[in-house]
């Protein structure tokens, strides 16, 4: 028996942990420079109000001597750069100080406001990934028949038409038409709160869901058509193996970077829902900042929006590399 | 070598084969009666042409055809009629008892999954006691089988190994179940000329070493003559000659078969001219009345127009599909008497006049640590009137080469002279350009690429045309399109509308636009089917002869070096190992990587042997 012996040519230099580490480093510390450079915005926000920052805190009708005060209480007379340290180091106490408006620490507001947005987004998201993934791979699976063409027709439906009309549409439907569920408020907790949640929860999941089944459709559609699917099937291997091992996971990284910017475009989209079911979620907490000029709210949802975008985007990075070998060596200099 | 007389002995049977499609929403006909046989442990081929049918004839045996083709016929397996068995039966018989290997290596593995999980994938699918410690053990055993005796690549990733690696970690993983009967489809087609052979001959040895029955889909007449006992040979759907490979390489029968073999470039002389084919091979839904290859034979007559012929028997196992087959027997002799130019005829060179003079030329890509050197330290000259050959396998340097002679790259040190301008000299005047560009133009390999798709062939050409310098004479399309041996009328055609050898030769048309001295050809000729490399290495000769231009010829096929060029460089790792001219370089050469290219070329396996036992690859 001849057997030639062969030695790998290629042999990747950077497939150990170790540059794996330095990435991840590199990759953390680019997260926090931008969120540094954010929270210096976020606390200029309020120099840069009309009137400056006395004005905007003792209202228009302030006395000259009730803006000292005001200065002299919020140290607005110390160095700026002594301003922002203070800012950090009370925002990472988690203490962004006193709405005006809730007149109670911006902390309390917002976490009173994230119990209801929370949940909503994340039943919404997760709907979303769930019934959008299943509906793209079996449209791919079954391209060009009936159900591929009525989850086409359903993701153009979905993706245009504006949030507020699929939640108005929702909300009429099956709050008033029918009855079956709750329009309004959200409810008292327990089993109620999740009856309250249904609709908007509902509203941002078909939104989202026709944005994740156009994605995965067509990857899975290119995936399906590669050559090692057809070598895995003359291989005999199971279906569902093949679909798992081999379809979802080389879809994977488009799955995924689908998946955090829709968690990301929820965002805006919780704004919308929370108007038109009327919940007090984050959403609404932020309008009504807005509308107070209650800096010291906007400031604290302001940087916890940008923190969870910096996160949404690492976390999606690392679980493509964790997917794709590829992507682990060199960063990009690996062919094909 | 194992003969097939009775249907006793066969381990694959099929019999009236028929593939349908659809195309442009009509019915038609891709596979028409196909019968094909193979013993335990024999080694058959099914060659043909593109559009021949042969992928889809294997296909239809692994129940792997495309949505909306489908079959029609008996396929035995162990003599079980495939047909009688349900989906989830002829499920379980791939893999375990019928094995597919394809053609690209790059594309075929999981790229997400570690090798030795895919080669195991399937026996762990069927037996999950197998323990992951377990597995990796039979993994590192199977890959060892394939002669990668290095375990780590059983941890390594697809894209960590090279084509030659990855088609033998697929082979390994296409017979983990000790299938009977493997079925490769092209699988060597995308490889080097070496790792071809590497691959070859593993096939090969896994077929005496576990009797394992090899059917073996090729475009390309010697690798099937180097490796099978038996070859069919498909035209248009259907099997036009059949026989052991004796017999059908020393006699064939059909003219097909003739002329594949005389259109195929010799390695060891050079002819006059190539057999030119006309024509091309029709595509279904328009295959013609009678004999499929009546148009384009020069033997038809009337008779052969009338009604398709039968396979007939002409000697014992060997039957040919032509009503005129006893007659034109003594004509269909393969290389007669091959019109060898003589030595004196190639020196046409004027070696006053050097149009391109490359000294101690180097590029690398990337910077500091990273620094890949693509070429290093290369000396070349061609003159004016010659045609030089610069040969190597990919990752050799020499499109690097070639794209530095026609200002695409630039040298990063040395000199690189085009008509006397220094391509590694800082900035060039608009005037060196012009001298550069009208010295030398490029054609390149894909045909499918190079030209573009919005623009009709006449505006293309018409686009080449305006770029040339006011002085010189202007062609026009009409011209050059003549030059090429293309009617005037495919001025209005679109690319979509040409065949890959006509789009080839219009990118050879649009490279004359500027009436250039020096044609650099790289691999223009080595993604055609072989009577269309014929048809073009034919235009290139006569090109030559009325315009007195100069190739630079890139190419991995030296059987191509052979034909059109006067004197050869070897490349290597960016470096010229050899030089000379080329009947000197090709019948002796010194260097031991020249040495193993041409041992390489499967033209040589079916004289020498496949399995050269004296020596190892290293």
């Amino acid at each position: 028996m001849t057997t030639t012996t062969v030695v790998p040519r290629r042999h990747p230099k950077g497939a150990g942990l170790a540059p794996l580490a330095g990435y991840l480093a590199r990759r953390l510390l680019s997260a926090a420079v931008v969120v540094a450079i954010v929270s210096m915005l976020v606390f200029a926000f309020v120099h840069a109000a009309p009137g400056g920052p006395e004005r905007s805190i003792g209202g228009r009708f302030a006395t000259a001597e009730q803006l000292v005060a005001i200065r002299e209480q919020y140290r607005l007379n110390d160095p700026l750069w002594t301003q922002y340290g203070q800012f950090v180091s009370s925002a990472l106490g988690l203490d962004f100080g006193t709405s005006y408006s809730m007149r109670e620490p911006v902390t309390d507001s917002i976490s009173r406001a994230a119990s209801t947005t929370v949940p909503l987004v994340l039943f919404g998201w997760l709907a979303a990934l769930l019934i959008g993934t299943a509906l793209g791979v079996v449209s791919a699976r079954h391209a060009g028949g009936a159900f591929d063409r009525g989850v086409l027709g359903f993701t153009v439906v979905g993706a245009s038409a504006p949030i507020f009309a699929t939640a108005i549409l929702l909300s009429y439907v099956f709050g008033v038409a029918l009855g079956w569920l709750p329009t309004l408020g959200e409810g008292d907790g327990g089993m109620d709160r999740i009856r309250h949640l249904v609709l908007p929860g509902v509203t941002l999941a078909i939104a989202a869901m026709a944005a994740i089944t156009k994605v995965t459709k067509v990857r899975v559609g290119q995936v399906l058509e590669a050559d090692h699917i057809t070598f895995a099937t003359a291989r005999g291997l199971p279906p569902r193996g093949v679909l798992v091992s081999e379809v979802l996971r080389n879809s994977g990284v488009q799955l995924v970077t689908q998946a955090g910017a829709v968690l990301v475009a929820m965002l805006s989209a919780v704004i919308l829902v929370e108007e038109v079911f009327d919940l007090d979620g984050l959403g609404s907490l932020l309008i009504q900042a807005i509308t107070a000029r209650d800096i010291p709210l906007i400031q604290a949802i302001t940087l916890f929006t940008c923190i969870f975008i910096v996160a949404v985007n690492l976390v999606v990075d690392l679980v493509c590399m964790a997917i794709d070998p590829r992507l682990r060596i060199g960063r990009g200099g690996v062919t094909r | 070598m194992t003969s097939l007389d009775t249907t006793e002995s066969a381990v694959l049977d099929v019999a009236a084969l028929s593939i349908r499609g659809r195309r442009a929403g009509a019915e038609v006909g891709i596979v028409d009666n196909v019968a094909l046989r193979v013993a335990s442990g024999e080694a058959i081929a099914v060659v043909g042409e593109s559009g021949s049918g042969k992928s889809l004839t294997v296909r239809a045996l692994l129940d792997l055809l495309p949505p909306g083709v489908t079959a029609a016929g008996s396929i035995r397996f162990d003599h079980r009629s495939l047909g009688k068995l349900t989906a989830r039966e002829r499920h379980r018989l791939r893999g375990c008892q019928l094995a597919f290997v394809m053609q690209d290596p790059f594309t075929m593995l999981n790229p997400l999954q570690r090798c030795g999980e895919q080669i195991m994938a399937a026996l762990r699918a069927r037996d999950r006691r197998l323990t992951r410690k377990l597995c990796r053990a039979q993994a590192v055993a199977r890959l060892e089988e394939v002669g990668i005796s290095d375990p780590a690549v059983a941890d390594r990733y697809p894209f960590e190994l090279s084509g030659g690696m990855r088609q033998r970690v697929a082979i390994a993983a296409a017979i983990a179940e000790r299938p009977r009967v493997l079925v490769a489809d092209e699988p060597t087609t995308a490889l080097d000329v070496t790792t071809q052979r590497e691959i070859l001959s593993l096939l090969d040895r896994l077929r005496r070493d576990h009797g394992l029955s090899l059917v073996l889909i090729t475009h390309d007449l010697d690798v099937a003559f180097s490796v099978c006992d038996r070859v069919y040979v498909m035209y248009a759907g259907t099997v036009v000659e059949s026989g052991p490979t004796a017999a059908v390489a020393d006699r064939p029968r059909h003219p097909y078969t003739f002329s594949l073999i005389q259109a195929k470039p010799p390695l060891d002389v050079r002819v006059d001219r190539l057999l030119n084919l006309p024509g091309g091979v029709p595509s279904p839904g328009n295959w013609p009345e009678g004999c499929r290859f009546a148009p384009r034979c020069r033997w038809a007559t009337d008779e052969c127009t009338h009604e398709h012929p039968a396979l007939n028997d002409v000697a014992p196992a060997h039957q040919v599909r032509c009503v005129r087959a006893g007659e034109i027997e003594h004509e269909l002799v393969p290389r007669a008497a091959p019109t060898v130019i003589g030595s004196d005829r190639l020196a046409r060179a004027d070696e006053t006049e050097a149009l391109v003079h490359v000294r101690a030329a180097r590029k690398t890509f990337g910077t500091g640590r990273r620094a890949k050197v693509a070429v290093e330290s290369a000396d070349i000259d061609v003159f004016a009137g010659e045609s030089v050959g610069l040969v190597g396998e990919s990752g050799s340097g020499k499109t690097t080469l070639a794209r530095m002679i026609v200002g695409l790259t630039r040298p990063t040190s040395g000199e690189v002279r085009v008509g006397g301008v220094d391509l590694g000299q800082g900035k060039l005047s608009r005037a060196d350009w012009s001298m550069v560009r009208s010295t030398a133009q490029m054609a390149f390999q894909d045909p499918y690429s190079t030209l573009n798709l919005r623009l009709s062939v006449g505006d293309t050409l018409n686009e080449a045309i305006r770029l040339a310098p006011k002085d010189t004479v202007r062609r026009d399309p009409a011209e050059l399109l003549d030059l090429v041996g293309l009617p005037t009328s495919y001025q209005q055609r679109r690319p979509t509308q040409l065949s890959g050898g006509e789009r080839q030769r219009v990118a050879i048309a649009r490279a004359l636009a500027r009436n250039p001295r020096l044609i650099v050809c790289d691999e223009i000729v080595s993604a055609l089917d072989v009577s269309v490399q014929a048809h073009v290495l034919n235009l290139l000769a006569d090109l030559r002869r009325d315009l007195g231009l100069s190739y630079l010829f890139i190419t991995h096929d030296l059987a191509v070096v052979r034909q059109v060029t006067e004197r050869v460089y070897v490349l290597m790792d960016g470096r010229i190992v050899e030089q000379g001219s080329t009947p000197a370089v090709l019948d002796d050469p010194r260097d031991s990587y020249t040495k193993q290219l041409i041992r390489s070329v499967p033209a040589h396996h079916r004289r020498d042997g496949l399995v050269d036992r004296s020596r190892r690859t290293p």
